[in-house]
């Protein structure tokens, strides 16, 4: 009994010897970056911005990818360091990568829609590729909510569509597996629009937070202390902790419509979803698809994302999951070197 | 800044020298509390007091530690993460677990660590409550410190506006303003529930108050504060339900967690390791509120919190308003038409120039068909051209074929002619032979011959 006494406190004295010298660490950390590969500006429509990344390979893709991120969090997720990277792991495989940048909203967003986003920005983006690589299809991945867009994008658009890869991409939103879906059917969304405009970044952030409320608040924080003593581990966390807190504001009415027609209406997969005057049917899906999805994923569940291809009228239609969470799917040491290649390889046979 | 850089190492050190100090001391006492138990000695009172000294020391360490922890993780985060994030890290909960931890330490001879009697820590529910103080956003998420901010906002733009006039408004401004202060300040539901119920005698008694026909040109005012009220009401309502089922869950949670706690002791695997502890609590009480808020029930209630609050809200907007229409500020409905408008020509202009990119498109294939037609106009011309004089040449050829073989016949002719001719003066020549040939048959014969 006395040795359990002994040891407790010994290991207690580890415990506090990592927070001594992590505070050290911490006093030493330079300013945290995220998003290092190179990328150049090439369009621009007030504070929506598309990037060209620089080619880091002789041989590159004829056919551009343009990715399209969620408005939720940012893009920054997809480049958060070089060793944990999609980006700079598609370049590598000889990828021409295009991304949007939605900016952070402000008040003056407070009426942008889903139709401003998809039918405005989105195909801007996509004529000005096509424009500039005189092609008439790109290839086109969409991550999440940003996948959600792209598939309604490729419906609305497929010859302009070569090839569409969504990852974890959420497609049927009355599927049990996520306490989002649950939560999100029981609450008003036009009082949360109506009451908010700009619904805050940091409200999604506590939404987040509740679905693991005390891995994410409590127990994150008490691992971080055994990491703490090695600098480049802390600066991994602070990386991510920068991430996950650089929340933009949603857009109220693109929101509200999202809540309502997705997580409350489920139109999508019903068919009952309209963008603007057009209803979106995702059998118009016609090009190859490769659906991404994550096995441990909390926030869009598989049977949120498999549904799609079930959906669509492609003839050429794959899935491939990895055994990862929603994150996970850009940053774990297990697909850093197997997602990239994968759809690499499947375009290349799509050429 | 830089000061508070350099000051941060000599402290730490100064704290780890203290804490380790404490430790071993503190692992001393249980040694000799052993060999005392073993050797069948009893202990003077003094050693308890040593006893119990080396934790409360250890304890009052481990509190600075996570004070100037989180001291320090303020200053040195603040320029490399979103301020967004400071509030959620909160090292001071390090010091909770501690406590938690060490009262929860299994001591010589199956003594009980004084520390696990002042404050019931070993109850989760208990620990939950002081998180709750501490603002943790698990627990704002039920409430919503953006309603607060909104009220406090409103409150100061009513009172700036109205100036002495306030009247009874005043009274029932800074009543609500107290009452949602308390209400983020209560740490149980039975205090939740206390407050929702103060309220609502107290609003019936503000209500009197905007009754009042002293109010003349505010009662349009009174009768939006009236509703302001009403779902005040309705939240804290709906908010001492959440508070009750968060309540009752955080009791089930701590009764596993302990349950957990003795059944890895009884299995001789105790947890005594700080992280293996908080590791622990962290999985056991997750898997007890999920159980709760994976359900239909939680949803609906979490619903009605969600939406009895953004009510409440919509009418405090409703309420600022008013408050400054008198003023020449612009109100946030005006600036939301004018948003909704630039909006609007925004959209349209998209649309136009998306028109004028198709029109000159299409134009742009008139125009180069036009072009090709054009070609194809003067490339029929040259071939017409390049055919007729083709045709000339041809027919020059022909002409002079056609003048060659009219010389060729003429000469022809012509050669005929003399042929005609000699042939004429032959014969012409040959007829007085032929003459005397018929005059004489001998000779004719001899010609003949000579001919033969």
């Amino acid at each position: 009994m006395s040795n359990n006494l002994k040891e407790s406190l010994e290991d207690f004295t580890k415990f506090a010897n990592g927070l001594r010298k992590g505070a050290e660490n911490l006093a030493a950390i330079d300013e945290i970056k995220i998003g290092h590969t190179e990328k150049e500006l090439v369009y621009q429509d007030g504070k929506r911005k598309l990037y060209r990344y620089s080619q880091r390979v002789r041989k590159v893709s004829p056919v551009p990818m343009l990715v399209v991120y969620a408005l939720v969090n940012r893009y920054t997720m997809l480049d958060l360091q070089p060793n944990r990277s999609l980006i700079r792991n598609l370049l590598d495989q000889g990828q021409d990568v295009y991304i949007i940048d939605w900016g952070y909203a402000d008040r003056m967003d407070r009426f942008m829609t889903m139709e401003d986003y998809i039918d405005g920005f989105i195909n801007d983006c996509v004529d000005f590729i096509r424009e500039q690589h005189k092609l008439k299809a790109i290839n086109l991945l969409g991550v999440c909510q940003g996948g959600t867009f792209s598939t309604i994008y490729a419906a609305l658009y497929p010859e302009k569509v070569k090839n569409f890869i969504p990852v974890v991409t959420p497609i049927d939103f009355d599927t049990k597996g996520s306490l989002l879906n649950i939560w999100a059917s029981s609450f008003d969304a036009d009082l949360m629009v109506d009451a908010y405009g700009n619904v805050p970044g940091d409200l999604m952030n506590q939404a987040y937070t509740m679905l693991q409320p005390f891995t994410l608040s409590i127990q994150k924080y008490i691992n971080m202390v055994g990491i703490m003593e090695d600098s480049e581990k802390l600066a991994d966390f602070l990386r991510m902790e920068a991430w996950i807190f650089d929340s933009p504001d949603q857009p109220g009415e693109t929101l509200r419509q999202f809540l309502k027609d997705f997580y409350q209406g489920n139109k999508l997969v019903k068919g009952e979803f309209k963008l603007g005057n057009r209803r979106v049917e995702l059998k118009n899906i016609t090009m190859p698809v490769l659906n991404v999805y994550a096995e441990f994923d909390t926030l869009v569940p598989p049977a949120s994302s498999k549904v799609l291809l079930k959906h669509v009228g492609s003839k050429d239609a794959q899935e491939v999951t990895f055994p990862v969470g929603h994150i996970g799917m850009f940053v774990s040491g297990k697909t850093q070197k197997s997602l990239a290649p994968k759809i690499a390889e499947w375009l290349n046979d799509r050429i | 800044m830089q000061d508070f850089f350099k000051q941060q190492p000599d402290w730490l050190k100064t704290w780890q020298g203290n804490q380790e100090a404490l430790t071993k001391q503190f692992a001393g006492l249980s040694e000799e509390w052993m060999k005392s138990v073993s050797g069948g000695l009893k202990k003077e009172p003094d050693f308890f007091e040593g006893w119990f000294k080396s934790q409360g020391d250890l304890q009052e360490q481990f509190r600075e530690f996570g004070r100037r922890m989180n001291e320090m993780i303020g200053s040195v985060w603040s320029n490399k993460i979103p301020p967004d994030m400071l509030r959620y890290v909160n090292t001071s909960f390090l010091e909770a677990f501690y406590k938690n931890w060490l009262s929860n330490i299994e001591l010589p001879g199956g003594i009980k660590n004084p520390l696990g009697v002042d404050g019931g820590w070993q109850q989760a529910a208990s620990f939950l409550r002081t998180f709750m103080e501490r603002e943790n956003p698990f627990f704002s998420t039920f409430s919503s410190n953006k309603i607060t901010d909104q009220m406090s906002q409103m409150f100061g733009m009513l009172q700036g506006t109205l100036g002495q006039n306030a009247g009874p408004f005043g009274a029932i401004m800074s009543g609500c303003q107290d009452y949602f202060g308390k209400l983020m300040e209560s740490s149980t539901s039975q205090a939740a529930e206390k407050l929702a119920e103060g309220f609502d005698t107290w609003s019936k008694e503000m209500e009197k108050n905007l009754m009042a026909p002293k109010l003349g040109i505010n009662r349009e005012l009174a009768r939006e504060i009236s509703q302001a009220l009403v779902l005040t009401k309705d939240y804290l309502s709906a908010f001492s339900k959440m508070a009750r089922l968060v309540d009752a869950t955080s009791r089930k949670a701590g009764t596993r967690f302990q349950a957990k706690l003795s059944e890895a002791a009884l299995s001789n695997k105790p947890v005594n390791k700080f992280v293996d502890f908080c590791a622990l609590w962290a999985t056991e009480n997750e898997t007890v509120f999920l159980d709760i808020m994976g359900t239909q029930e939680f949803a609906t209630l979490q619903g009605q919190v969600i939406d009895a609050g953004h009510r409440l809200k919509i009418q405090w907007n409703k309420l600022a308003e008013k408050a400054l229409e008198p003023t020449p500020l612009a109100l946030k409905r005006d600036l939301d038409l004018a948003i909704a408008e630039i909006h609007q020509m925004k959209r349209d202009m998209r649309t136009f120039q998306r028109e004028i990119k198709e029109m000159k498109a299409e134009s742009q294939v008139a125009h180069k068909a036009q072009a090709a037609a054009e070609e194809d106009a003067k490339k029929s011309k040259a071939a017409l051209k390049a055919a007729e004089a083709a045709a000339l040449e041809e027919s020059k050829k022909a002409k002079a074929a056609l003048k060659a073989a009219e010389t060729a016949a003429q000469v022809q002719a012509k050669k005929a002619k003399a042929a005609e001719v000699a042939a004429e003066a032959l014969a012409k020549k040959a007829a007085p032979a032929a003459k005397a040939v018929m005059a004489s048959p001998k000779a004719a014969t001899k010609t003949k011959s000579k001919n033969a």
